[in-house]
């Protein structure tokens, strides 16, 4: 702090505050995100330490078919780092305990009841057709995740095979991105408004599927989250989400969603 | 039941009534001037201001409408209680003896967010997961205290220059070109025994108790003397350093792209002149130089940034060597000057910001939420001063910048994450006042007066421009207050030497022989209090502290005496005259306990508590918050309510107090009162719906 001569108060406050915080001054937040999932006849804790990722295992999961409860976070500040790992037992502890009082019956509920479903062939059909539908390798590739999504939920409701699952997941091309190290990524989804579909996007993904989430549990009907990734460099997310939404429109197009529609009301009727 | 649902504080530090009033009628403020046409307000727009007139005093009594005395949060830092020349860091809501009104929002099931609010704000001291709360560590800027990883850089490139060469802020003296004296003469932030103790405390437990006296472990010892015309309570916000580049133009060689083949080079340095980044400078389709291009290396395709005109770039990421790892950053840059042959570049590149940074955000994943789609945080900008070229082509329009993210920041929480409530600052104003504001009144070897008089009118218009980024809420049913903690005034008098920024004051006191330094053997000044002669110091802004036996270590006036030395002092401060213009310098002098009148008794301000004279205290902190100064600038905070449940009256008769925002805002969305409230509501700016309903 030697250098600090005459430095205004307002700057000499910050220079103070960021000494200060070099030693554990204000305490670090620690938090822990985690959801309880059903998949392959094996029930799951899932927490991570960041948003982010827990977000992009919950998406996942989903695109395997797993059953999934919303996730929840808990978190406590402390002063010492030292203090991490037994912060982050308890926190575990805590959402276990809370996901299990909150939402356990419903999933036990869930796994019996998609467990006693009988497979049949119509599911697998529309997403057959629907990916039939598609010529061009190049339109394939930019619906590839929605796919994903869809077969997902329809295997975690025992309405298509494993096998038919993992069939149509290896017709699918794999994407990849040379963008580099330093990445953004644009989410939406689609969901089902006063007789239209609206589309919604962000470039948190986390707060993608915190919104889609809500909007379920509201009652909406959604298609699953599709991403797209830029290079960081490139305009910024406010300007980049028209841009995003118009290829939101071209993977969740009107055939798509109409298949939404047609596998939503197949679910009503199985369940 | 009628009641506010919705709740906006925009906070902007440092903006006063009178110049608001002046340009509002210029008709170069229209947002404002509509809100106060919808809304209630003084006609001449002011509040009465808490004492002293200080950031985070202020702030707190905005969020507690407690008084300082009461909530305890009397300056930027508060007295240490073992050393009477020693401060602890104040900007810690550990400190603050209030309940905080967001507190109690998000406890009644409000989603509220606290923007940068440096009152009492950080750490947050609700967990209420309904609070969301953004840094308030310091007044500057969100992240400034702990993101800022690679000083500013002012860049020359000339085919003139024999060699390239980066000078770094810390070998040479890059302090502006209209630096003051330095003002901070001694400073000392304790060291190692006292982080054992910190230590200590923290492996024990993290216990309320030990948490609320880690203060403690914050100790600072500074002595100002008051060499010049700074006092460290504003003058000298000009002397900032920063790297300054000198670099080669010359024929572009060893790129491993295509480049134009008229193309020039040169080189900048960044990361505190470990990496070199290689520019082009390129002519456009008429032939004359106008472009400049950065690049990481000569291998890359694309640059970092392309520079053109007058447009800051913003949102430039590259890296920075941060303990021998590189850490992505990002920055802003702008071209001051391009010659049009291209002999010639002066750029600016702000301090480069850590992208990963989250530690000021809680919960933190807003921080990302925030960064990802609103753009990343502004890097704070310290250039400026009499400079007028830094001043308005930098220090003002990165504020402006930074303003607009602000602002689509605080929509996007309000859209995306539902907030409720928001309470939220900006330091724009205040800021750019302690920069330039003092140069708007003539000065001698700067320049014209009225170059700095129409950047503060452009400061102002720009402030506009961010409440009007929120107008939208009032047609959602939001309900918005516009304030500040203090104005900004033009002094056109010396500034009186009592009172300090960050430290003890010798000026006035040494004069007075009240505090006495120790001597060496040649009867020089030490910077060091001689506590067997001192009866008395001055520290930080208002508060002289008495050096009292059984009460300080090395207390010499005996309690029964207190009384008499305390009436000694006062009278001695009443009768003495600037010698640089032979004036009285305060306004006025009281006893702790009288000081009750301004708030500001207790156990947290000092033994005595001063007011320095109008004229003579800087763009604010010492004295009264009724001043007025220079060019119709004044002290006084501004007050402007607007929106659902406010009544429509732009001349409001009662005084606005600054105790009464927090009642005023928790009677209107029927939240309790924070408990220790000083204030009461407003309720001749309230509807009838809502009184009536509190009254049965």
């Amino acid at each position: 702090m030697e250098n600090a001569g005459g430095y205004h108060r307002d700057i000499f406050s910050g220079m103070v505050a960021t000494e200060l915080a070099k030693n554990g001054y204000f305490g670090e937040e620690y938090r822990l995100y985690g959801f309880l999932c059903w998949l392959n006849n094996e029930k799951k804790l899932i927490t991570a330490e960041k948003i982010e990722e827990c977000a992009k295992i919950y998406v996942d999961l989903i695109e395997q078919g797993a059953l999934v409860t919303p996730y929840i976070n808990y978190g406590e500040r402390v002063n010492k780092p030292e203090k991490k790992e037994k912060t982050m037992i308890a926190l575990k502890e805590k959402i276990y305990d809370s996901l299990d009082e909150k939402y356990g019956k419903e999933l036990e509920d869930n796994i019996t009841k998609y467990k006693q479903k009988v497979i049949n062939s119509t599911a697998s059909n529309i997403l057959r057709d629907y990916y039939l539908s598609i010529e061009a390798a190049s339109a394939m590739r930019v619906k590839v995740q929605a796919l994903k999504w869809l077969a997902g939920h329809c295997k975690k409701r025992g309405l298509i095979s494993q096998k038919n699952y993992n069939c149509l997941l290896g017709l699918l091309p794999k994407t990849e991105s040379d963008l580099g190290e330093y990445i953004k990524q644009l989410s939406g989804f689609a969901w089902y408004t006063d007789n239209r579909w609206k589309y919604y996007t962000n470039a948190f993904l986390p707060t993608v599927v915190e919104k889609l989430v809500q909007l379920q549990k509201d009652g909406y009907l959604t298609s699953g989250i599709v991403s797209k990734e830029y290079n960081l460099n490139s305009k910024p997310a406010y300007e980049l989400k028209v841009e995003f939404q118009e290829y939101l429109g071209t993977v969740l197009d009107d055939e798509y969603l109409s298949m939404v529609q047609k596998l939503d009301e197949m679910f009503l009727k199985e369940d | 039941m009628a009641k506010a649902d919705k709740v906006l504080v925009l906070g902007l530090d440092g903006m006063e009534p009178l110049t608001t009033r002046r340009l509002v009628d210029a008709g170069k403020m229209p947002n404002t001037k509509k809100l106060i046409e919808m809304g209630a307000a003084k006609k001449g727009l002011e509040m009465l201001g808490a004492m002293p007139t200080i950031t985070p005093a202020q702030w707190t009594t905005l969020a507690t409408g407690a008084y300082p005395g009461t909530h305890g949060v009397t300056d930027f830092w508060n007295q240490d209680p073992d050393s009477l020349d020693t401060i602890i860091y104040g900007l810690d809501s550990r400190l603050c003896q209030s309940e905080l009104l967001w507190n109690v929002t998000a406890e009644a099931g409000k989603k509220t967010l606290v923007w940068h609010w440096p009152g009492s704000s950080w750490p947050p001291t609700s967990g209420s997961e309904n609070l969301y709360v953004v840094d308030g560590t310091q007044p500057a800027s969100p992240n400034y205290s702990i993101a800022n990883i690679d000083i500013e850089k002012y860049i020359e490139a000339s085919k003139g220059f024999k060699e390239t060469k980066f000078i770094s802020h810390i070998e040479a003296d890059n302090l502006g070109d209209s630096a003051t004296d330095c003002v901070i003469d001694k400073l000392e932030l304790e060291g190692e025994g006292e982080k054992n103790e910190f230590d200590r405390l923290n492996e024990i437990s993290d216990n309320k108790e030990l948490q609320l006296n880690r203060y403690k472990m914050a100790k600072i010892k500074n002595f100002d003397f008051h060499l010049g015309e700074g006092t460290g309570l504003g003058m000298d916000l000009d002397k900032i350093p920063y790297d300054k580049i000198q670099s080669v133009i010359s024929e572009p060689s060893s790129w491993k792209i295509d480049i134009p083949t008229d193309a020039l080079e040169f080189s900048i340095f960044v990361s505190g002149g470990k990496l070199r980044r290689p520019c082009l400078i390129l002519k456009n389709a008429q032939g004359i130089y106008d472009t400049v291009s950065v690049y990481k290396s000569k291998n890359d395709d694309q640059p970092l940034v392309t520079l053109t005109g007058d447009t800051i770039a913003t949102d430039i990421l590259d890296e920075v060597i941060e303990n021998g790892e590189k850490v992505l950053t990002t920055s802003f840059y702008k071209i001051l000057e391009l010659a049009p042959d291209g002999s010639k570049v002066r750029m600016w590149k702000s301090t480069a910001y850590k992208v990963d940074c989250d530690n000021r955000w809680s919960p933190k994943p807003i921080y990302k939420d925030i960064i990802e789609n609103c753009g990343y945080v502004p890097p704070f900008t310290q250039i400026g001063g009499s400079n007028i070229e830094f001043s308005r082509e930098i220090l003002n329009p990165v504020w402006r910048l930074n303003k607009l993210w602000q602002a689509r920041a605080i929509n996007y929480m309000i859209e995306e994450q539902g907030i409720d409530v928001v309470f939220s600052h900006t330091h724009s104003i205040d800021h750019q006042a302690h920069q330039y504001w003092n140069y708007a009144m003539q000065k001698e070897g700067t320049p014209p007066e009225t170059e700095f008089q129409a950047l503060i009118d452009r400061t102002y218009e720009d402030a506009d421009e961010y409440i009007g980024q929120f107008m939208h809420l009032l047609d959602k049913g939001w309900t918005i207050f516009i304030t500040s903690d203090h104005g900004e005034q033009i002094h056109y008098k010396p500034i009186a030497k009592l009172g300090s920024g960050s430290g003890v004051s010798l000026g006035v006191m040494k004069d007075l022989g009240w505090t006495v330094l120790k001597k060496d053997e040649k009867g020089n000044e030490l910077p060091e209090i001689d506590w067997e002669k001192t009866k008395a110091v001055c520290i930080r802004t208002s508060f002289i502290w008495i050096n009292l036996k059984g009460r300080n270590p090395n207390g010499i006036v005996d309690p029964k005496d207190k009384d008499a030395v305390e009436d000694a002092i006062i009278d001695s401060l009443y009768t003495y005259k600037d010698p640089r213009i032979g004036e009285r310098i305060i306004t006025l002098a009281l006893k702790n306990r009288d000081a009750i009148l301004l708030g500001l008794d207790g156990p947290e301000t000092g033994d005595i508590i001063i007011m320095n004279r109008e004229g003579m205290v800087g763009e604010h902190g010492s004295g009264l918050s009724t001043y007025t100064g220079y060019y119709g600038t004044s002290v006084a905070p501004i007050f402007i309510a607007v929106g659902k449940g406010i009544v429509n009256n732009p001349d409001l008769k009662r005084t606005v107090r600054q105790v009464d925002l927090a009642p005023t805002i928790a009677a209107m969305m029927k939240v309790r009162m924070p408990k220790h409230c000083e204030g009461a509501p407003l309720y001749q700016i309230i509807s009838d719906d809502i009184t009536k309903d509190f009254i049965e």
